[in-house]
Protein backbone atom coordinates (compact mmCIF):
# COMPACT_ATOMS: atom_id res chain seq x y z
CA UNK A 1 0.00 0.00 0.00
CA UNK A 2 2.83 2.37 0.87
CA UNK A 3 4.52 1.66 -2.42
CA UNK A 4 1.24 2.27 -4.21
CA UNK A 5 0.76 5.56 -2.38
CA UNK A 6 4.22 6.67 -3.42
CA UNK A 7 3.46 5.90 -7.02
CA UNK A 8 0.34 8.02 -6.75
CA UNK A 9 2.30 10.91 -5.32
CA UNK A 10 4.96 10.66 -7.97
CA UNK A 11 2.75 10.25 -10.94
CA UNK A 12 -0.35 12.06 -9.88
CA UNK A 13 -3.33 10.82 -11.74
CA UNK A 14 -1.23 9.04 -14.35
CA UNK A 15 -0.76 5.85 -12.47
CA UNK A 16 -3.36 3.46 -11.21
CA UNK A 17 -2.70 1.46 -8.10
CA UNK A 18 -3.92 -2.05 -8.91
CA UNK A 19 -2.01 -4.73 -7.09
CA UNK A 20 -1.48 -6.36 -10.42
CA UNK A 21 -0.02 -3.25 -11.99
CA UNK A 22 2.72 -4.38 -14.32
CA UNK A 23 6.06 -2.98 -13.17
CA UNK A 24 8.11 -3.61 -16.29
CA UNK A 25 8.26 -2.00 -19.68
CA UNK A 26 7.00 -3.66 -22.79
CA UNK A 27 8.69 -3.42 -26.12
CA UNK A 28 5.63 -1.83 -27.65
CA UNK A 29 3.94 1.13 -26.03
CA UNK A 30 0.19 1.07 -25.64
CA UNK A 31 -2.02 3.06 -27.88
CA UNK A 32 -2.28 6.49 -26.35
CA UNK A 33 -4.97 8.86 -27.56
CA UNK A 34 -3.58 12.18 -28.76
CA UNK A 35 -4.29 14.92 -26.28
CA UNK A 36 -6.93 17.47 -27.10
CA UNK A 37 -5.57 20.76 -28.37
CA UNK A 38 -6.47 22.54 -25.17
CA UNK A 39 -5.19 19.86 -22.88
CA UNK A 40 -1.90 20.22 -21.13
CA UNK A 41 0.61 17.96 -22.81
CA UNK A 42 2.60 16.07 -20.27
CA UNK A 43 6.07 14.79 -21.05
CA UNK A 44 6.32 11.05 -21.54
CA UNK A 45 7.57 9.15 -18.54
CA UNK A 46 8.77 5.59 -18.31
CA UNK A 47 5.53 4.70 -16.59
CA UNK A 48 3.63 5.93 -19.64
CA UNK A 49 4.84 3.00 -21.72
CA UNK A 50 3.71 0.37 -19.27
CA UNK A 51 1.13 -1.88 -20.78
CA UNK A 52 -2.00 -1.65 -18.66
CA UNK A 53 -4.59 -4.38 -18.45
CA UNK A 54 -7.94 -3.89 -20.07
CA UNK A 55 -10.79 -3.26 -17.62
CA UNK A 56 -11.95 -6.42 -15.86
CA UNK A 57 -9.04 -8.38 -17.31
CA UNK A 58 -8.69 -10.16 -13.98
CA UNK A 59 -12.08 -11.41 -12.78
CA UNK A 60 -12.60 -13.11 -9.40
CA UNK A 61 -10.85 -16.44 -9.10
CA UNK A 62 -12.79 -18.68 -6.72
CA UNK A 63 -12.52 -22.46 -6.76
CA UNK A 64 -9.86 -24.37 -8.63
CA UNK A 65 -9.25 -21.87 -11.40
CA UNK A 66 -9.69 -21.99 -15.15
CA UNK A 67 -8.03 -21.27 -18.47
CA UNK A 68 -8.63 -18.10 -20.44
CA UNK A 69 -8.06 -20.24 -23.57
CA UNK A 70 -5.30 -17.97 -24.83
CA UNK A 71 -3.77 -20.68 -27.01
CA UNK A 72 -2.53 -19.23 -30.29
CA UNK A 73 -2.35 -15.59 -29.18
CA UNK A 74 0.97 -13.79 -29.74
CA UNK A 75 2.60 -12.05 -26.80
CA UNK A 76 1.54 -8.61 -28.00
CA UNK A 77 -2.12 -9.56 -27.86
CA UNK A 78 -1.74 -11.08 -24.44
CA UNK A 79 0.01 -7.93 -23.20
CA UNK A 80 -2.75 -5.77 -24.62
CA UNK A 81 -5.32 -7.72 -22.64
CA UNK A 82 -3.54 -8.24 -19.34
CA UNK A 83 -0.87 -5.55 -19.32
CA UNK A 84 2.78 -6.27 -18.80
CA UNK A 85 3.46 -9.34 -16.66
CA UNK A 86 4.92 -9.05 -13.19
CA UNK A 87 7.35 -11.88 -13.93
CA UNK A 88 8.90 -13.31 -17.06
CA UNK A 89 10.93 -16.49 -17.10
CA UNK A 90 12.66 -18.32 -19.90
CA UNK A 91 13.72 -21.93 -19.58
CA UNK A 92 14.13 -25.16 -21.50
CA UNK A 93 11.04 -27.37 -21.69
CA UNK A 94 13.03 -30.16 -20.06
CA UNK A 95 13.91 -28.05 -17.05
CA UNK A 96 10.43 -28.06 -15.55
CA UNK A 97 8.18 -30.90 -14.49
CA UNK A 98 5.16 -31.52 -12.31
CA UNK A 99 1.43 -31.06 -12.75
CA UNK A 100 1.68 -27.27 -13.10
CA UNK A 101 3.81 -27.73 -16.22
CA UNK A 102 1.77 -30.50 -17.79
CA UNK A 103 0.81 -28.21 -20.70
CA UNK A 104 4.47 -28.25 -21.74
CA UNK A 105 4.48 -32.03 -21.60
CA UNK A 106 1.40 -32.10 -23.85
CA UNK A 107 3.16 -30.12 -26.56
CA UNK A 108 6.73 -31.28 -26.01
CA UNK A 109 6.73 -34.81 -24.55
CA UNK A 110 9.94 -35.11 -22.60
CA UNK A 111 10.42 -38.72 -23.63
CA UNK A 112 11.76 -37.26 -26.88
CA UNK A 113 15.14 -35.81 -25.86
CA UNK A 114 15.11 -33.06 -28.51
CA UNK A 115 11.96 -31.61 -26.97
CA UNK A 116 13.75 -30.87 -23.72
CA UNK A 117 15.79 -28.10 -25.36
CA UNK A 118 12.81 -26.16 -26.68
CA UNK A 119 12.78 -22.64 -25.19
CA UNK A 120 9.67 -21.72 -23.22
CA UNK A 121 8.63 -18.30 -21.91
CA UNK A 122 6.45 -18.17 -18.83
CA UNK A 123 4.68 -14.94 -17.91
CA UNK A 124 2.92 -14.36 -14.61
CA UNK A 125 0.50 -11.69 -13.47
CA UNK A 126 -0.80 -11.21 -9.95
CA UNK A 127 -4.01 -9.35 -9.22
CA UNK A 128 -4.96 -9.42 -5.57
CA UNK A 129 -5.22 -13.10 -4.64
CA UNK A 130 -5.51 -14.18 -8.28
CA UNK A 131 -2.61 -15.38 -10.40
CA UNK A 132 -2.42 -15.82 -14.16
CA UNK A 133 0.34 -17.83 -15.79
CA UNK A 134 0.75 -18.05 -19.56
CA UNK A 135 3.25 -20.24 -21.39
CA UNK A 136 4.62 -19.27 -24.80
CA UNK A 137 6.66 -21.04 -27.43
CA UNK A 138 8.20 -19.69 -30.60
CA UNK A 139 6.35 -20.51 -33.80
CA UNK A 140 7.76 -19.17 -37.07
CA UNK A 141 9.72 -16.58 -35.13
CA UNK A 142 6.74 -15.38 -33.09
CA UNK A 143 6.19 -16.09 -29.41
CA UNK A 144 2.71 -17.60 -29.17
CA UNK A 145 0.72 -18.75 -26.13
CA UNK A 146 0.09 -22.48 -25.90
CA UNK A 147 -1.25 -22.84 -22.36
CA UNK A 148 -2.54 -20.71 -19.51
CA UNK A 149 -4.09 -21.06 -16.06
CA UNK A 150 -5.85 -18.49 -13.90
CA UNK A 151 -6.39 -19.39 -10.27
CA UNK A 152 -6.46 -18.33 -6.65
CA UNK A 153 -3.11 -18.15 -4.89
CA UNK A 154 -4.09 -21.06 -2.61
CA UNK A 155 -4.43 -23.52 -5.51
CA UNK A 156 -1.78 -26.22 -5.79
CA UNK A 157 -1.19 -28.46 -8.78
CA UNK B 1 -15.37 -51.38 18.14
CA UNK B 2 -14.60 -48.27 20.11
CA UNK B 3 -13.92 -45.09 18.16
CA UNK B 4 -12.74 -41.57 18.63
CA UNK B 5 -13.78 -39.44 15.70
CA UNK B 6 -13.14 -35.93 14.51
CA UNK B 7 -14.81 -34.25 11.57
CA UNK B 8 -12.53 -31.58 10.16
CA UNK B 9 -13.19 -29.34 7.19
CA UNK B 10 -11.15 -31.61 4.96
CA UNK B 11 -11.70 -35.13 6.31
CA UNK B 12 -13.13 -37.29 9.05
CA UNK B 13 -10.58 -39.02 11.22
CA UNK B 14 -11.49 -42.16 13.08
CA UNK B 15 -9.29 -43.82 15.68
CA UNK B 16 -10.16 -47.44 16.36
CA UNK B 17 -9.08 -47.67 19.96
CA UNK B 18 -9.49 -51.44 20.10
CA UNK B 19 -7.71 -52.55 16.93
CA UNK B 20 -5.27 -49.64 17.04
CA UNK B 21 -5.70 -48.16 13.61
CA UNK B 22 -6.63 -44.82 12.09
CA UNK B 23 -8.96 -44.22 9.16
CA UNK B 24 -8.96 -40.92 7.28
CA UNK B 25 -12.07 -40.54 5.18
CA UNK B 26 -12.73 -37.73 2.71
CA UNK B 27 -16.28 -37.18 1.50
CA UNK B 28 -16.20 -36.37 -2.21
CA UNK B 29 -19.11 -34.87 -4.10
CA UNK B 30 -18.57 -35.07 -7.84
CA UNK B 31 -19.32 -32.70 -10.68
CA UNK B 32 -18.99 -34.56 -13.97
CA UNK B 33 -17.59 -32.54 -16.90
CA UNK B 34 -16.59 -33.11 -20.53
CA UNK B 35 -13.46 -31.70 -22.14
CA UNK B 36 -15.36 -31.25 -25.41
CA UNK B 37 -18.94 -31.56 -26.59
CA UNK B 38 -17.90 -34.39 -28.92
CA UNK B 39 -17.60 -36.70 -25.94
CA UNK B 40 -20.46 -38.84 -24.73
CA UNK B 41 -22.13 -37.91 -21.46
CA UNK B 42 -20.98 -39.65 -18.33
CA UNK B 43 -22.80 -42.90 -17.67
CA UNK B 44 -23.41 -44.17 -14.17
CA UNK B 45 -21.01 -47.04 -14.83
CA UNK B 46 -18.29 -44.59 -15.85
CA UNK B 47 -18.86 -42.52 -12.74
CA UNK B 48 -18.72 -45.59 -10.53
CA UNK B 49 -15.58 -46.73 -12.31
CA UNK B 50 -13.92 -43.37 -11.77
CA UNK B 51 -14.71 -43.37 -8.07
CA UNK B 52 -13.49 -46.94 -7.65
CA UNK B 53 -10.26 -46.24 -9.52
CA UNK B 54 -9.62 -43.06 -7.55
CA UNK B 55 -10.17 -44.93 -4.31
CA UNK B 56 -7.84 -47.74 -5.36
CA UNK B 57 -5.09 -45.42 -6.55
CA UNK B 58 -5.20 -43.44 -3.33
CA UNK B 59 -5.42 -46.54 -1.19
CA UNK B 60 -2.39 -48.05 -2.94
CA UNK B 61 -0.36 -44.88 -2.64
CA UNK B 62 -1.28 -43.70 0.85
CA UNK B 63 -2.90 -46.47 2.92
CA UNK B 64 -1.02 -48.64 5.36
CA UNK B 65 2.18 -46.73 4.61
CA UNK B 66 2.46 -44.51 7.66
CA UNK B 67 2.93 -46.30 10.97
CA UNK B 68 2.24 -43.99 13.86
CA UNK B 69 3.53 -44.16 17.41
CA UNK B 70 1.55 -43.16 20.44
CA UNK B 71 2.68 -41.84 23.78
CA UNK B 72 0.94 -40.42 26.82
CA UNK B 73 -0.90 -41.48 29.93
CA UNK B 74 -4.29 -42.41 28.42
CA UNK B 75 -5.49 -46.01 28.46
CA UNK B 76 -5.16 -46.08 24.68
CA UNK B 77 -1.60 -44.75 24.79
CA UNK B 78 -0.59 -47.25 27.43
CA UNK B 79 -2.11 -50.15 25.51
CA UNK B 80 -0.51 -49.24 22.18
CA UNK B 81 2.82 -47.86 23.34
CA UNK B 82 5.57 -49.52 21.33
CA UNK B 83 3.11 -50.81 18.75
CA UNK B 84 2.55 -49.53 15.26
CA UNK B 85 -0.71 -47.82 14.42
CA UNK B 86 -1.38 -47.90 10.68
CA UNK B 87 -3.22 -45.15 8.83
CA UNK B 88 -5.74 -45.99 6.10
CA UNK B 89 -7.24 -43.60 3.57
CA UNK B 90 -10.78 -43.85 2.30
CA UNK B 91 -12.99 -41.94 -0.13
CA UNK B 92 -16.73 -41.75 0.29
CA UNK B 93 -18.91 -40.66 -2.62
CA UNK B 94 -21.61 -38.36 -1.27
CA UNK B 95 -24.40 -36.32 -2.81
CA UNK B 96 -24.41 -33.65 -0.10
CA UNK B 97 -22.23 -32.26 2.68
CA UNK B 98 -18.87 -33.06 1.10
CA UNK B 99 -15.47 -32.23 2.42
CA UNK B 100 -14.42 -31.74 -1.19
CA UNK B 101 -16.22 -30.86 -4.39
CA UNK B 102 -14.49 -32.86 -7.10
CA UNK B 103 -14.74 -31.71 -10.71
CA UNK B 104 -13.91 -34.64 -12.98
CA UNK B 105 -13.33 -33.96 -16.66
CA UNK B 106 -13.68 -36.73 -19.21
CA UNK B 107 -10.56 -36.14 -21.31
CA UNK B 108 -10.47 -36.13 -25.10
CA UNK B 109 -7.89 -38.86 -25.31
CA UNK B 110 -5.52 -40.93 -23.27
CA UNK B 111 -2.50 -38.79 -24.12
CA UNK B 112 -4.06 -35.43 -23.20
CA UNK B 113 -3.09 -34.08 -19.81
CA UNK B 114 -5.25 -31.53 -18.03
CA UNK B 115 -3.84 -29.57 -15.12
CA UNK B 116 -5.17 -31.34 -12.05
CA UNK B 117 -5.23 -29.20 -8.94
CA UNK B 118 -6.59 -28.54 -5.49
CA UNK B 119 -8.07 -25.29 -4.19
CA UNK B 120 -7.72 -25.43 -0.45
CA UNK B 121 -10.02 -22.66 0.74
CA UNK B 122 -12.74 -23.53 -1.78
CA UNK B 123 -12.28 -27.26 -1.00
CA UNK B 124 -12.25 -28.04 -4.70
CA UNK B 125 -10.35 -30.77 -6.51
CA UNK B 126 -9.96 -30.73 -10.30
CA UNK B 127 -9.27 -34.16 -11.80
CA UNK B 128 -9.59 -35.88 -15.16
CA UNK B 129 -9.96 -39.38 -16.51
CA UNK B 130 -6.24 -39.71 -17.22
CA UNK B 131 -5.21 -39.10 -13.65
CA UNK B 132 -4.83 -42.80 -12.87
CA UNK B 133 -2.20 -43.35 -15.50
CA UNK B 134 1.41 -42.97 -14.58
CA UNK B 135 2.70 -39.71 -15.96
CA UNK B 136 6.36 -39.69 -16.81
CA UNK B 137 8.68 -36.71 -16.97
CA UNK B 138 12.16 -37.14 -18.42
CA UNK B 139 15.19 -34.95 -17.85
CA UNK B 140 18.69 -34.62 -19.16
CA UNK B 141 21.31 -34.25 -20.35
CA UNK B 142 23.68 -34.69 -18.71
CA UNK B 143 21.97 -37.71 -17.16
CA UNK B 144 18.92 -39.19 -18.78
CA UNK B 145 16.39 -39.59 -15.99
CA UNK B 146 12.65 -40.24 -16.01
CA UNK B 147 10.35 -39.92 -12.98
CA UNK B 148 6.76 -41.18 -12.93
CA UNK B 149 3.77 -40.13 -10.90
CA UNK B 150 0.09 -41.02 -10.58
CA UNK B 151 -1.60 -37.60 -10.53
CA UNK B 152 -4.63 -38.51 -8.42
CA UNK B 153 -2.32 -39.69 -5.64
CA UNK B 154 -0.34 -36.45 -5.83
CA UNK B 155 -3.49 -34.31 -5.67
CA UNK B 156 -4.78 -36.33 -2.73
CA UNK B 157 -1.57 -35.36 -0.99
CA UNK B 158 -2.56 -31.70 -1.32
CA UNK B 159 -5.91 -32.47 0.31
CA UNK B 160 -3.95 -33.97 3.21
CA UNK B 161 -2.64 -30.51 3.98
CA UNK B 162 0.48 -30.59 1.84
CA UNK B 163 -0.34 -27.22 0.40
CA UNK B 164 0.91 -23.68 0.89
CA UNK B 165 -2.40 -22.51 2.32
CA UNK B 166 -1.85 -24.83 5.29
CA UNK B 167 1.91 -24.91 5.63
CA UNK B 168 3.84 -22.23 3.82
CA UNK B 169 6.51 -23.87 1.71
CA UNK B 170 4.78 -27.25 1.81
CA UNK B 171 3.06 -27.15 -1.52
CA UNK B 172 4.29 -28.45 -4.83
CA UNK B 173 7.78 -29.61 -4.14
CA UNK B 174 8.76 -29.40 -7.81
CA UNK B 175 8.59 -25.63 -7.48
CA UNK B 176 12.16 -24.37 -7.80
CA UNK B 177 11.75 -22.39 -4.58
CA UNK B 178 10.72 -25.47 -2.59
CA UNK B 179 13.11 -26.81 0.03
CA UNK B 180 12.46 -30.23 -1.47
CA UNK B 181 12.86 -29.38 -5.15
CA UNK B 182 15.73 -31.86 -5.48
CA UNK B 183 13.71 -34.72 -4.03
CA UNK B 184 12.30 -35.72 -7.41
CA UNK B 185 10.95 -39.09 -6.25
CA UNK B 186 8.74 -37.52 -3.58
CA UNK B 187 4.96 -37.82 -3.99
CA UNK B 188 4.52 -34.07 -3.66
CA UNK B 189 7.31 -33.49 -6.18
CA UNK B 190 7.25 -35.56 -9.39
CA UNK B 191 7.39 -39.08 -8.02
CA UNK B 192 5.33 -41.58 -6.08
CA UNK B 193 7.22 -41.94 -2.81
CA UNK B 194 5.86 -40.73 0.51
CA UNK B 195 7.94 -38.80 2.98
CA UNK B 196 7.51 -38.25 6.71
CA UNK B 197 6.64 -34.60 6.15
CA UNK B 198 3.58 -35.56 4.09
CA UNK B 199 1.82 -36.69 7.28
CA UNK B 200 2.54 -33.60 9.36
CA UNK B 201 -0.90 -32.08 8.97
CA UNK B 202 -2.67 -35.33 9.80
CA UNK B 203 -0.60 -35.70 12.95
CA UNK B 204 -1.44 -32.10 13.81
CA UNK B 205 -5.14 -32.95 13.47
CA UNK B 206 -4.74 -36.10 15.57
CA UNK B 207 -3.25 -34.17 18.42
CA UNK B 208 -5.96 -33.22 20.82
CA UNK B 209 -8.39 -35.86 19.62
CA UNK B 210 -7.81 -37.94 22.73
CA UNK B 211 -6.78 -36.58 26.08
CA UNK B 212 -3.25 -37.43 27.27
CA UNK B 213 -2.43 -39.03 23.93
CA UNK B 214 0.36 -37.88 21.64
CA UNK B 215 0.79 -39.23 18.13
CA UNK B 216 3.94 -39.12 16.05
CA UNK B 217 5.20 -40.79 12.92
CA UNK B 218 7.05 -44.01 13.60
CA UNK B 219 8.06 -45.07 10.14
CA UNK B 220 6.94 -45.25 6.52
CA UNK B 221 6.72 -48.52 4.67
Amino acid sequence: MIACARVWVALGALASCHRGEPPVKTERPPDVKPPAATAKVEPPTPERVLQKPTPNAFPPCPGGGFSFELKGLPQERVSERFGSPAERETYRAGDRGGEFYVGIENVYPSKIPANRDVPIEEWTWTSGECILTVWFHRVDGVWVAFDDIYRNEDVAF
Amino acid sequence: MSHATKDTSWCTIGIDTVAGKIVVQERWQYVWLLQSSRLSRWTLAEKQSFHARAGRAIWNAWSNRAMLKVDGSSEFAKRFRGREIPVFMDLRWVLAKPHWTVHVTKANGRDVFIKSRVGWSARVIELDTNDFMEREKCFGPPKDLCVAQIPVAHEFGHTMGNIGAVHKGRSDEYNEKSLFAEDLASMMNRGNELRDRHFNHLIHELSGMMADTVFSLGRLQ
